[in-house]
């Protein structure tokens, strides 16, 4: 006897508690992963929806004890890029190789930052939640991606290699372009 | 020959080349000691490195905060039970 017979559970929901159970803990950083993708959070709640119901289908194929996070997040991940993405004018992104590494850390101690104390910090506390998912969500996708992977996430560049289905390589290329990018423009709202 | 390369240990240049890497915890070993063994006697380039880091960390928890729509995790457990019952 099965333990969902011994429970008088049926099969169907012995799977679904399963499934829920491995959801619920990270059901805020899919979302939030949702929202920085489509930067809407009608087109965010509709594509969890649709990304959950796709893995549940395919929960059979999900290797028990591995990385339900990355599994989930590799659905969800394909289902935007072929489904969800909006045809939008992108930034201009010619000019990052001219943007100097580590721009905010000269930025700020152009500005004398330094000198009042913790120039990290001080530059956090003009960055609110609203300005760094502003800065993240003016990226352009194949960069908002992987910075959303990376910073929402918290994703290796492994893990990111294999949710956005490229070598780790170009994973490593497009962080640190998204990086740059990312440090103008949370200069800019952080002065704004 | 440079101080840095008479003790074997990475330049500022070489350094700085592996910020993102050895923050990330994506570097080999040998690359992290010797990031590690320059940042000891460098005091530019440690204040430069945790800066960066504190960005990450910084950066990290104000996007973590996003609230979650009340009622998303009913819908998708009842798109789940419509599912099943399929």
């Amino acid at each position: 006897m099965e333990f969902w017979e011994k429970d008088g559970m049926n099969e169907t929901s012995a799977r679904q508690k399963e499934f829920e159970a491995l959801l619920r803990p990270i059901m805020k950083t899919v979302y939030s992963a949702a929202l920085h993708y489509t930067r809407n959070p009608e087109d965010a709640s509709d594509l969890v929806q649709e990304a959950t119901l796709q893995a549940f289908r395919a929960f059979d194929s999900f290797q028990r004890g591995t990385n339900f996070r990355a599994w989930l997040l590799r659905i969800l991940t394909n289902l935007f890029l072929n489904k969800y993405r909006k045809q939008q004018r992108e930034p201009d992104t010619a000019n990052i190789e001219d943007l100097p590494e580590s721009y905010l850390y000269h930025q700020a101690h152009r500005a004398g930052l330094h000198q009042g104390g913790d120039p990290a910090e001080i530059v956090l506390e003009k960055l609110d939640t609203e300005k760094v998912t502003a800065a993240i969500d003016a990226l352009p996708e194949e960069f908002r991606i992987v910075a959303t992977l990376y910073f929402v996430e918290e994703f290796s560049y492994q893990d990111i290699a294999e949710i956005v289905d490229c070598p780790v390589g170009t994973v490593r290329s497009r962080l640190h372009r998204s990086r740059k990018l990312l440090q103008k423009a949370l200069w800019e709202q952080a002065m704004g | 020959m440079s101080l840095y390369k008479l003790l074997n240990i990475y330049t500022c240049k070489e350094a700085l080349a592996r910020l993102d890497d050895y923050l990330d915890r994506e570097l080999s070993p040998e690359e992290t000691k010797k990031v590690a063994q320059h940042l000891k006697i460098c005091h530019a380039c440690t204040d430069r490195f945790k800066f960066e880091a504190e960005l990450i960390q910084g950066l990290r928890a104000k996007v973590q905060r996003i609230d979650l729509p009340p009622d998303l995790m009913e819908n998708v457990s009842q798109a789940l039970q419509n599912a099943g019952e399929d």
